[in-house]
This record gives structure tokens, sequence and C-alpha cells, in this order.
């Protein structure tokens, strides 16, 4: 591939105790790539994607090859609730860090940002009649928090479990949603997850970590029909499967 | 078809808000019902009115023949049991886990010797460490945890188990052998289960029947084989549709 | 993992040794000191420390440090007298309010709020001087309001106890609510209830002590650091050790207080609590 948005080249990560959390993991994502991290509990995915961000928790101690990052970075987390400011309206929230980001003056701010509710199915009432993060849904809030993300142009989106704690029929809103948003913005992202499935309904490459390391990488295609590793058939193995509906 | 449960006009209120619409299900003797639903369907709340741990409801609770009142019996707490979502809070984090698991049967007049003996079986049978009694439940795994709280629910030898969302804090793979476990379990116990889940694909996996919950209203209910071949509604379709498959390509 | 596995902090050692200090000095008094507590000895009044009397005598020419042994005797042990009621009390009341709720959480609460609405110190001293000085008084006031810092801290602790799931799973074993409420939640709130004692029990000892400096509490010629305080207090400049050296004890005691206090907490925390 051509220039690469993001490399990082032999991340190690420690404990403060000494545990070696993240070993060795060497990541590259180009433009308009879509990456997924997959593995459970404890695999070291998120961390992975925290030392990218550099949002590292205290006294995680880290060294790194090489880290190069061109562009700019965006997150986008588990817990929508949580992620918001809960004394603060969430369309306030939006234009402030549309004026900021962007800067652009305010009225100009207000505008783009009326604009993301629209691009995220949003109830576009929120312009006139603010809410609260408490007075909206799960998926409402992850909805914002995608907007929020997006609104400061970001070249990577780095995506940690953004499904999870939503419910199937509003994942799949979500998923959709970041699927058409990425046809027509051209981000690159980074989707960390411990569901093979949903990694596999956005991600062209996969990446599979456990214990901290990645054991294996590829195309999605690869990597699920023919998987290298055990670890990775039995994670294939393990999605119960459900018939499709017409 | 002998019924081991039957639920009739279940109204059910948190406050002055009706979270249950006026439910009707049954689950017959040896069966296994899947009760999906998305978060304020109602489905955990079902099950804290079948057990008599919700008490502002209305409607009537038949189990195996009898009506239930407002108060369980010893004998209704002996049969029905139930392992709850969280292994972080379904364990008292002061007691040891043989405290944990002879209580129930102590309190039920089993001697704190026999009630031991009874315990170390269902150690080995869940495949958990030896020492397992001797232990505080922090210094265990999630997928450990939720295996003691099954292990707890199957002390008192029950005839029917709710099963509040097992496995659904635990890992895939982890999930998958704690699913087996269960379905063995019911093998060699006869046990009937009332099996609460989100996820259409652990449903699918150990259900007979089905019952798909939304906003406290029963949407339908069926056998599981014919849901998944065709739901009758359009929530149900929608449900099913929505579930995140593998894409191969 | 068992309780000694884990790492004493070092603030908890030095707590628990120097509160051990404080209650073996207390306990064998009789055996250290020297004087007669109550002996006055006109003649060697005011004499600064020296070899007969370490810590030196008061105006009255008894000898400061054997008052200050018996006086650990008797505050220290009202101290701990007067705390047992209200913590008891005050636990289980709070445990009922917070796993009942509903009316019975009402009902106690409005006697918290009712309670706490007093201004402590006015209390004391209109209690002392209905029941006259001494020590009966600290006793009746602190069992009036003692009690409301553990009831709220056990109504909180169990509130949120109540809702979790191993709680349910032993009401669905058959459990009473009282089995529920001694067996699985006070284990869960008596780590946190004991931290607060500490610190308390801290607060209590500068309420005797405080009490006695004013006079209102433990009466003369008891030996007690506040009234010893309040005798040297106006020799400061020329006696200093009359009031210094209970000072100090008044000190001690309240970091070892402190000190436990914070290290059980942090042993505690790391339990998960």
């Amino acid at each position: 591939m051509g220039s690469d948005l993001l490399t990082i080249k032999h991340l190690n990560l420690y404990s403060r105790e000494g545990s070696h959390l993240v070993k060795d993991v060497s990541l590259s994502i180009g433009h308009g790539e879509t990456l997924g991290i997959v593995g459970e509990s404890g695999s070291g995915k998120t961390l992975t994607l925290k030392a990218i961000i550099g949002l590292l928790p205290t006294g995680i101690r880290e060294t790194c090859e090489e880290k190069k990052i061109e562009g700019k970075c965006a997150m986008i987390f588990q817990s929508p609730l949580t992620s918001l400011d809960p004394l603060y309206p969430v369309f306030r929230q939006l234009v402030d860090v549309v004026e900021y980001r962007q800067g652009v003056s305010r009225p100009e701010a207000q505008k783009i940002a009326e604009g993301w509710l629209q691009k995220l199915s949003l109830p576009e009432d929120l312009a006139e009649e603010d809410r609260y993060p408490g007075e909206l849904s799960g998926g409402q809030c992850q909805r914002v928090l995608i907007a929020l993300a997006l609104a400061t142009k970001p070249d990577v989106l780095l995506c940690d479990e953004p499904t999870t704690a939503l419910d199937v029929t509003v994942q799949k809103q979500v998923i959709d949603l970041l699927k058409d948003l990425q046809k027509e913005l051209g981000f690159a992202m980074i989707f960390v997850t411990h569901n093979l499935a949903v990694a596999s309904q956005l991600c062209e490459r996969l990446a599979v970590m456990r214990h901290g390391e990645i054991i294996e990488e590829g195309r999605k295609a690869d990597v699920l029909k023919h998987p290298a590793h055990a670890y990775t058939k039995e994670l294939v193995d393990s999605v119960l499967s459900v018939p499709e509906v017409d | 078809m002998d019924h081991m449960l039957e639920l009739r006009d279940i109204c059910a209120y948190y406050g002055d808000k009706q979270v249950l619409f006026d439910v009707d299900l049954v689950i017959g003797k040896h069966r296994t019902l899947g009760l999906v639903g998305e978060s304020g369907s109602g489905r955990s709340t079902l099950a804290r009115v079948v057990t008599g741990l919700l008490k502002k409801s209305t409607g009537t609770v038949v189990f195996d023949g009898e009506v239930q009142g407002a108060k369980r019996s010893a004998e209704f707490y002996r049969r029905v049991q139930m392992v709850f979502q969280n292994p972080d809070a379904s364990l008292n984090p002061k007691h040891r886990i043989g405290t944990i698991l002879t209580d129930g049967m102590v309190i039920q007049g089993v001697s704190r010797a026999d009630a031991m003996v009874r315990c170390r079986e269902l150690i080995t049978r869940m495949d958990l460490p030896e020492d397992t009694l001797e232990r505080y439940p922090r210094s265990f795994s999630g997928g450990q945890k939720q295996r003691i709280a099954l292990a707890r629910a199957l002390c008192t030898d029950p005839d029917f188990v709710i099963l509040d969302e097992p496995t659904s804090a635990l890992d895939v793979s982890v999930q998958r052998r704690m699913l087996d476990l269960i379905k063995e379990i019911r093998e060699e116990r006869g046990l009937t289960i009332l099996f609460i889940s989100h996820d259409l694909g652990v449903i699918r996996d150990i259900c007979d029947d089905i019952a798909v919950l939304r906003h406290g209203v029963l949407q339908e209910t069926g056998e599981s084989a014919a849901f998944f071949a065709s739901p009758k509604t359009d929530y149900g379709r929608e449900l099913l549709k929505a579930v995140p498959r593998i894409e191969y390509e | 993992m068992k309780n000694s596995d884990r790492k004493m902090k070092p603030s908890l050692k030095i707590g628990l040794f120097l509160m051990g200090i404080l209650i073996l000095l207390a306990i064998t008094a009789p055996l250290i000191a020297k004087y007669d507590p109550y002996a006055q000895d006109l003649p060697s009044a005011l004499q600064a420390p020296s070899a007969a009397h370490p810590f030196g005598t008061d105006q009255l020419g008894r000898d400061i440090l054997s008052r200050v042994l018996y006086a650990a005797r008797v505050d220290l042990s009202i101290m701990v007298l007067a705390e047992i009621a209200p913590f008891v009390i005050g636990v289980l009341l709070g445990m009922c309010a917070g796993y009942f709720g509903g009316k019975t959480d009402w009902i106690i609460s409005l006697a918290i709020d009712t309670f706490i609405a007093f201004p402590y110190y006015l209390l004391v001293i209109v209690v002392a001087f209905a029941t006259g000085a001494g020590i009966r008084g600290i006793f009746i006031t602190f069992m009036l309001v003692g009690w409301l810092l553990y009831a709220r801290v056990a109504k909180g602790m169990s509130a949120s106890l109540r809702t979790q799931e191993w709680v349910d799973a032993a009401r669905l074993q058959g459990f009473s609510d009282l089995r529920i409420i001694v067996k699985e939640i006070l284990p869960n709130v008596l780590p946190q209830a004991v931290v607060v004692l500490m610190t308390d029990m801290a607060g209590l000892l500068v309420m005797i002590v405080t009490l006695g400096y004013l006079g209102i509490g433990i009466s003369a010629p008891t030996p007690d650091w506040g009234t010893m305080i309040a005798e040297g207090q106006t020799m400061m400049t020329t006696a200093w050790w009359i009031s210094v050296i209970p000072g100090v004890m008044v000190v001690l005691t309240g970091i070892a207080l402190s000190f436990i206090g914070d290290g059980l907490a942090d042993l505690w925390r790391e339990d998960g609590f």
C-alpha cells in the first residue's frame, strides 16, 4: 500500500508491577482502510488503542520502536453514557467541538452541527431544544459521540467496542451508520471488539489478539476462512450462528 | 403436556411505572424456554416476579400445578433456583465459596458435613479447582464465578432453574463451554429452564421454546425452531435480522 | 488469598504500635506510676521535670507522670465504652433502613435528620448541666448523637448492597431478612464502619478532653487530660509541663487512631471496598 497514515512498530506495554501487557505489537493502516482488532478480555486490544491515541492509564510503561501518526485521530468509547458530560446539553457539546476544532464562527459551527444531526439520524429538534445526555437513549448518545469524533475531521477513527453496550437492533443501526459514513467521508478506522461477527461486517483486515500479542493478521476472508492459528479457529467456531431471514 | 410454570396476566410495577403488561406464558416440564428482549423489555423483571423477589405485581403464578401466594414456601425455594447475569455481583465477597454453597442446604435441613460432600461433587462436576471451597470469590475468573453460581443453584437439587443472562459477561470461548455445561447438567438432572438472554445465537443454541418480550409486552411465543425459520411478528423478524453474522467477503 | 498474605500498610503498623503502647501504659499505670495521682505534696509543687518527677509536678505537688498515666486509664476507657452502644445501635439501625427501605427507612432517616439538627456541643453542655458534670453526661450525650454517623454510613452501604445479585441469591436460598442482614450484609458493612469508628473515637476523645477543660466533664480531682490542661494553662510560661504533657498524650492518641483508620481503609480497599 502507498502512504501509511499510521504505523506502530514493536509496541510494548508494561504494568507498574512489571507484567507484560502488550507484546511487540506492530500495526499499520492506510487512507480509508479498516482494521479490526479482535480479542477477548485481557488480550490488550483496548490498551493498544489507548497507546495509539496517548490515553494510557497512569502507571503503564510504554516502549515503542516507531510510532508514526500522520493526520488526526479521534476515538469513540464503549460506554456512551459515561463518555458524555452529563451536565452539558449534547447539541452544545457538538457545536463547541466544531467551533473549537474547525476554527469557525459560532453561527457557522451551529450550521455544521445541524448537518451532523441529520447525517447521524439524530432528532433534528435537538438544535432548537437541546437535551442532556441522560435524556437520550444509549443508541442516540453513541451517535452523538460518533458525531463529536467525526466533527474533528479525523483521518483515523479509533473505535473501542462502540456497539457492545447497545441492543442488537441499535447495534445494527450504528454499524450501518459507520459503514455509510466511512464510505462518504473516507476516514480510516481501527475497530476494537470482542465480537468477530461485528468486526467482519466493518473491516477489510482483521488482527486477532491474545494475551497481549497479535497472533494472526490478514485479509478478512483469509483469517475467517482459513485461520492459521488454533485460537482464531476457536473464536470463529464460538460465534453462535443464526439463520438468515428474508 | 404438563406445565412446570404457568403465568397468567402478569403485570409488574417499579414505583408507579408499569413494566410488564398482561404477560401470559407457560413452560412445559423438562423444556427450556428462551426469553428474549432488548434492554427495558422487562425480561429480568419477569424473573423477579416468578421468584417472588418483586412484590409489586399482579396476576397468577402457577408452579407445578400450585398457585403461588405473595410469600413463597421454603419448598418453592428448594425447587426453584436462579443464576444471575453479573459474575462479580452474584457471590458475597466476604464469604468463602464453601459457606456460599452450603448455607442454602443447611437451611433446608441438610447437615453441614453432608452439604460439604455434595458441594465437593458439584465442584468436581463443574471442573472447578479442588481448593475452591476454601477460597473467596475475588480469586476466580468470570467464567469460574458463573460456574460457582450455577453450582449454588444446583445445591438444593431444584427442578426449575432461571438463568438470567448467565453467559453475557463472559468471553465467547468461555461462553461456549458454559452453555455446553448447562446442556449436560440439564440432561443429567432433567431440569426445566427459563433462559433469559438478549443474544439470539445463544437462545437458538440452548432453547426448545422461545418468547419475545418488548417494552413489557409479550410479542410472540412458540417453538424455537419455528421462530428461527420464520418469526411470526415484525419485531421478531427485526430482532433476528439485527443479529450480526460473520461476513466472509 | 488470605488476609495475612496482604501487606500491612506502614500507617497501620505505626498506628497499631502507638495505640498498643498507649493502652499498655494505661493498663500498667499502677505498676509504672511511682506516686499516688491524688497525693498532694505542696512543698514539691511546680517542680520542673527531674529524675524524681520525669514530667515534673503541678501546683499541688502531684506527680504529672502518674496523673497522665491514670488519666489515660480514665479517658481511654470512657472513649471506648461510650462508643460501644452508639456503634452497635447505629450500624443496626442503618442496615435496617438501607435494607428494608420504604417506611423503615423513612422513620430512621427522620430520627437521624432530627438529631443531626442539634448543635453537638450545645447538646453536650445542656445534658452536662442537666445531669451534673461528670462521666454520666458524656455517656448520655453520646448515646443520643453518636449513633448518627454509623447509621448514615451503614444505611448508604446497605442500600447499595441490597440491589446486589448475591442478596437476591440469598433470598432465593430461602434466608430470612434477619439472617441476610446479619450474615450477608453485615460482613460487608463492618469494615467501613470500623474505619469510621477509629476516626470517631479520636473525635470523642477530643470532646471528653474539651469538656474536662471547660469544667463540665470529668471533675477534679479525678485525673483527666482535659482538666490537667485547664489547670496548667495559667502557668504556661513558667510551668509548661503541666499542660503540654497531657496535650501531647491527646495528640498521640489522635494520631494513632487516624493511622489505624487510614491503614484499615487502605487494607480493605485492596479487598474491593
